[in-house]
């Protein structure tokens, strides 16, 4: 059940051979062009709780089918010309034979406060670090005969690009691999024939500013100019709040291009932005850059400043044009600015303004169509108790897969998972379980897979209860009392419209028929989002630790030493010792010279054996 | 020593006619007998183990009598020692992520206007319902930008600072009425200016929460009930806000959690250090004023005589089990937490010096990368910047331990011992389940429980007295001055001569707690009910069957 209704997304076409996503500027083929091309935006969405959203996206085509297979032909030594495209990144992956390779680092995202059910660029994983991806199955010859198999593979290219994002993203031990996520990624083309899918997560890793300059080194502007000159500002980017940075690597095929895509995202505080007792929420390129717009980089073939708005915000000059897009399931205006076509933007500033006299915050906010949380109830030293809770806002059921990934000493006792809606059980709506333990003694992880069925306008909670089991002394880590992040859960959305991507439903508006534009316009349609997957909270997990400091180390050390002479204190405590006399003839070899001895009441022979007690 | 037992003669001297011995031999023997000699000179002088060097069994009553009142007379020696200040070492921050009062402060006068226009609204609805009042407080949160709601007795707001993950959390609590039974308008008040200044400042690791609780403790113990439920975050430390008068001269901290449960020793003293270095008040220990009292001769006997004073405020705390003031709670919960409780005067601080105070303290916590640990939870503070550790103060009560212990050796019948012991215990257990008060089974001892004689009463006695000299080291570990408390009455109901301890039975626990609840108002049992303080069942369990034995062993 569990499995046909995933493959049923598996199997859609997310990406055509086009590969434009929604997020693209313009409409793009694999024919038109035989060349590579990038493409950039910046897209600002105001958040109703008076902060910004600030996402930074650039895209890049390369390796027409044509080209790269006729290379490979005409020359036996292996050639790699790039032109937008960066070989730090690409190579390992070539060599690797990578099919989709996805990094992202993400801080938490706020879903009840910001109305959106996650970070604006939809690849965002949950907390933390993680790296996921397909890798063709060995056919290579060179392969086979090497002796690589697919996971030394994997761990060849995650840990060559943990050094690109100086983040440990490889795994420690080859049982830290998750290897059933692959219906929750789906591959972008669509092929699963041959490929297989590894997930590494690393909820302790945070986005750090040692990820900004390699992140910048891989686009082809370099952070020199075009959009990625505002993002090559350490000390603004740093300061925004729920950061999330990442890159998509699709890889070119006979028959497809490739494309590579890295986003960066941050949350502005437009209060704080323009003093706290201003009450304005009003702001501007150079307000939050601190740069005016920049000159574009020569070689981009698109770069677009966006604004996602609902009307409120003026701006100043106005945009170009106007494009209806879905975000979220939400049909949104979205205000464009083409910096590659109007000239007169650069070294300019961009205002936006609301028609308010002073910025109120709401009491309550519209949350998002699905909401997650977290917690971890009936804490004890030993177990606890996963409590999950997902709301469904809209007016209509959702089918939903919920997956968690566990450390090898979390227990689930999965007979006693409870799904509750308003306190009442509802195991109907749980409708299969795939459980995948770990396999002691090796380090391995436990993945599980609920898949639920979300009735309208309800929340329903998830308990799992686990037990921790005890971890040896080497496998803590340093400070120990810390406790152990546990990745984010996964939930995956099986119903969504994949057909009618948010694609299809976008129009120009300066290509007239407004009032059709306006009677759609914020109509909402939650099966329509190209968000298929929503990421829980990070959960910081209580570990039973020893204590690792001095006094410890003493009192182990003193315990040991109790124990090694316990035998000899107990010993003389409770026993007497005297001599013992032998009876002659009782050994053959004392016997000769046991002899009559002299006994005056007391036990003072000299036998063979002298040890005796009582 | 060693040379002058080699160089004795270690019994006869083999034969060498006689046997075949080996220098082998030679050697083992003078061990054996070097160390029979050793072990014989430890018999002899301690009289009670003489019971396995076949010493008569008649003896060791008396000796066993000797060695315990030697036992117990240097338990009680060492216990009065304590405020002496040959036993303690200055307080030092084990912690060194905590770095107290290292950081610049932000909160300043425009906060502290903050707080007085807060105070304002506040002073009028205090009357109010809990409607109006929570109302208020969530409506001036959400303006400041934070997230609140309420659970059924508090309301509480959530700061997401910028770079906080999420996975730990900071609680900062003001109840609305003070641990003097006043109206704590000045902590709420600090707590709202606090959510107003913390919001959007972009330094901090950890979420915050602030809570503000009804009544005394029941608001924050209700909220810690539901918090899992709430947030995912784990909370490492938690602060609580007293603030009652209009201004304060010092700031009281007041650590003690529930069922003697301590915080980890690195709070008070960095909240300590904070307040002095960078709040610019000196701190002290509860209410107590740090200054020796004048008209005792050398400095050395008024030390004495403050560190007892502390001491003493200390353990009336410890031995009852209560929480100091409403971060006791916190305390089950496993949060390290402190309240500061300012103590009221004419002056000269008040929100500024708070707010700044609390401002750094909160930095200091937001630092911690693991939870507080590295033993440094069992002390005792006699001063502000003194502490007595674990070793200089806990063997008083394993001595005391011990005296009782080793009068339980001779227990000829363990069995028709346990007989005479089991029934007390099962009485309590009934009185427990169907909840009578403790004063209700002063005639139980002498009505229904049978009383043992000769060999039986030995055997239980020893029996009782085994029991309870272990449970006593024991509980010095958790809660020392509850073993205290404990080993003393233990002392008096099976130690002393017949009349003597007939007097001190008289006195039964129930009438004890009967007349604390009347004069201190010390109700263990609301206590137990409300926030968990194991003192009222530990009274069942404990001290009941203590007394109902020692009745019938007279």
């Amino acid at each position: 059940m569990l499995l046909s209704s995933l493959r049923l997304l598996l199997l859609t076409p997310i990406l055509s051979a086009a590969g434009a996503t929604s997020r693209l500027p313009t409409h793009r083929t694999a024919s038109t062009t035989e060349q590579d091309a990038f493409y950039e935006s910046l897209t600002l969405r105001p958040l109703p709780d008076g902060r910004l959203s600030v996402l930074f996206e650039f895209t890049t085509y390369f390796g027409s089918p044509a080209s790269s297979s006729s290379s490979s032909i005409s020359s036996p030594i292996p050639q790699s010309h790039h032109s937008l495209t960066p070989p730090a990144l690409l190579l390992p992956l070539e060599q690797n034979n990578v099919s989709e390779l996805t990094i992202s680092f993400s801080t938490g995202w706020d879903q009840a406060r910001t109305g959106i059910s996650g970070s604006g660029h939809y690849e965002t994983s949950g907390g933390g670090g993680e790296v996921r991806g397909w890798l063709y199955e060995n056919q290579d010859d060179q392969d086979v005969s090497s002796g690589r198999t697919v996971e030394d593979r994997w761990g060849a290219v995650t840990h060559a690009l943990g050094g690109l994002f100086c983040a440990g993203l490889g795994p420690t031990e080859a049982g830290e691999n998750v290897r059933t996520f692959g219906e929750n990624y789906p591959p972008v083309r669509g092929d699963t024939d041959n490929i297989t899918h590894f997930l590494l997560s690393h909820p302790e890793a945070q986005l750090c500013t040692e990820n900004l300059t390699p992140f910048l080194s891989l686009l082809p502007s370099k952070g020199q100019s075009g959009l990625s000159a505002l993002l090559a500002q350490p000390g603004i980017i740093f300061a925004w709040a729920s950061q999330a940075e990442g890159i998509e690597v699709i890889m070119p095929t006979a028959s497809h291009h490739g494309r590579w895509q890295g986003w960066w995202e941050g949350i502005v505080d437009l209060r704080t932005l323009n003093g706290k007792g201003s009450g304005k929420r009003d702001f501007s390129i150079e307000k939050i850059f601190r740069k005016s717009v920049p000159r574009p980089f020569p070689e981009a073939g698109g770069s677009v400043i966006r604004l996602i708005s609902d009307g409120a915000v003026v701006a100043e000059p106005s945009g170009s044009r106007e494009v209806e897009e879905r975000i979220d399931g939400i049909l949104e205006t979205v205000l464009e600015w083409d910096v590659l076509d109007e000239r007169t933007l650069i070294g300019s500033d961009i205002a936006f303004r609301w028609d308010e006299d002073r910025f109120r915050h709401p009491r309550t906010i519209t949350p998002p169509g699905l909401t997650t949380s977290r917690t971890i109830i009936d804490r004890l030293a030993s177990d606890g108790t996963l409590r999950i809770a997902i709301s469904n806002n809209d007016e209509i059921d959702r089918e939903a897969v919920y997956s968690e990934i566990w450390p090898w000493w979390v227990k689930g006792w999965m007979s006693e998972v409870e799904v509750e809606v308003d306190d009442a059980k509802r195991p109907d709506l749980l409708e299969s379980v795939s459980y995948n333990p770990s396999i002691p003694p090796r380090v391995s992880t436990t993945t599980t897979h609920f898949q639920l069925r979300l009735p309208a306008k309800s929340t329903v909670v998830l308990k799992i209860p686990f037990t921790k089991l005890t971890i040896k002394y080497t496998e803590h880590r340093p400070d120990a009392e810390r406790g152990v992040e546990l990745s984010s859960g996964v939930l995956t959305l099986l119903d969504l419209d994949v057909d009618q991507d948010s694609k299809g439903e976008r129009s120009h508006r300066h290509d007239g028929d407004d009032e059709h534009v306006m009677s759609r316009s914020r109509s909402r349609n939650p099966l329509k989002s190209g968000r298929r997957r929503i990421y829980t909270n990070r959960i910081l997990l209580d570990v039973p630790t020893p204590d690792f400091s001095m006094p410890y180390n003493v009192i182990i050390m003193s315990s040991t030493v109790m124990a090694v002479f316990f035998g000899l204190m107990q010993g003389s405590l409770t026993r007497k010792w005297g001599w013992v006399q032998i009876q002659p003839g009782a050994d053959s070899t004392e016997a000769g010279a046991g002899a009559e001895a002299k006994d005056n009441g007391s036990l003072k022979e000299y036998g063979g054996v002298v040890v005796g007690s009582e | 020593m060693l040379s002058r037992l080699r160089r004795r003669t270690a019994g006869p001297r083999p034969d060498p006619q006689g046997v075949n011995f080996t220098s082998e031999h030679l050697t083992a023997a003078k061990t054996l007998a070097r160390r029979k000699q050793v072990i014989n000179a430890i018999w002899v002088r301690i009289p009670i183990l003489s019971l396995w060097s076949g010493g008569a069994l008649e003896d060791i009553a008396d000796n066993s009598l000797y060695f315990r009142f030697v036992l117990a007379l240097v338990g009680i020696i060492w216990l009065l020692a304590i405020p002496y200040e040959g036993l303690w070492k200055r307080t030092y921050v084990d912690e060194h992520a905590l770095q107290p009062s290292q950081v610049t402060m932000y909160f300043d006068w425009a906060e502290v206007h903050k707080a007085d226009r807060y105070l304002d609204t506040l002073e009028k609805i205090v009357n109010g319902t809990f409607d109006e009042r929570t109302a208020f407080l969530q409506e001036s949160f959400s303006i400041s930008g934070l997230a609140t709601s309420n659970t059924s007795t508090s309301t509480y707001a959530h700061i997401r600072p910028p770079r906080s993950k999420g996975t730990e959390t900071i609680l900062v609590s003001a109840n609305w009425v003070s641990r003097d039974g006043t109206p704590n308008l000045r902590g709420i008040a600090t707590l709202l200016a606090l959510g107003d200044f913390l919001q959007g400042q972009n330094h901090w690791a950890s979420d915050l929460v602030l809570v503000v609780g009804e009544g005394y403790v029941e608001g924050l113990e209700g909220f810690m009930r539901e918090y899992h439920n709430l947030f995912p975050g784990v909370i490492w430390t938690g602060l609580n806000i007293d603030y009652p008068g209009h201004s304060f001269s010092h700031l009281g901290m007041f650590y003690e959690g529930v069922n003697g449960r301590l915080p980890n020793q690195d709070i008070v003293n960095a909240a300590s250090n904070v307040a002095r270095y960078a709040g610019g008040v000196l701190p002290r220990l509860h209410d107590v004023v740090d200054e020796p009292p004048a008209g005792f001769g050398s400095p050395l006997v008024q030390n004495y005589l403050l560190g007892a004073k502390h001491l003493l405020h200390h353990f009336a705390f410890m031995a009852t089990g209560r929480g100091s003031a409403a971060h006791g709670v916190l305390a089950r919960h496993r949060i390290d937490a402190l309240t500061l409780y300012a103590s009221p005067a004419e002056g000269p601080h008040g929100f500024h010096t708070l707010g700044r105070t609390i401002e750094s303290t909160l930095r200091s916590m937001n630092n911690l990368l693991e939870r507080l640990h590295a033993s440094y939870f069992f002390y005792l503070l006699p001063r502000p910047d003194q502490f007595i550790p674990v070793g200089h103060y806990l063997p008083a009560a394993v001595l005391l331990g011990a005296s009782l212990t080793i009068g339980g050796f001779d227990c000829p019948s363990p069995l028709e011992g346990l007989g005479y012991i089991l029934p007390a215990f099962a009485v309590a257990a009934v009185a427990w389940i169907v909840g009578l008060h403790p004063i209700f089974l002063a005639p139980v001892p002498l009505a229904i429980l049978p009383r043992p004689q000769g060999q039986a009463h030995t055997s239980a006695k020893s029996l009782t007295l085994l029991f309870y000299g272990a449970l006593i080291p024991t509980l010095a570990m958790v809660n020392f001055p509850q073993a205290v408390v404990l080993a003393l009455i233990s002392l008096l109901y099976l130690t002393l001569p017949k009349y003597l301890a007939l007097a001190i039975l008289a006195i039964q626990p129930g009438l004890i707690l009967a007349l604390a609840q009347g004069y201190w108002g010390l109700d263990l049992q609301k206590d137990w009910l409300a926030v968990g303080n194991l003192t009222w069942p530990g009274v069942y369990a404990v001290w009941l069957p203590l007394w109902m034995i020692s009745v019938v062993l007279l």
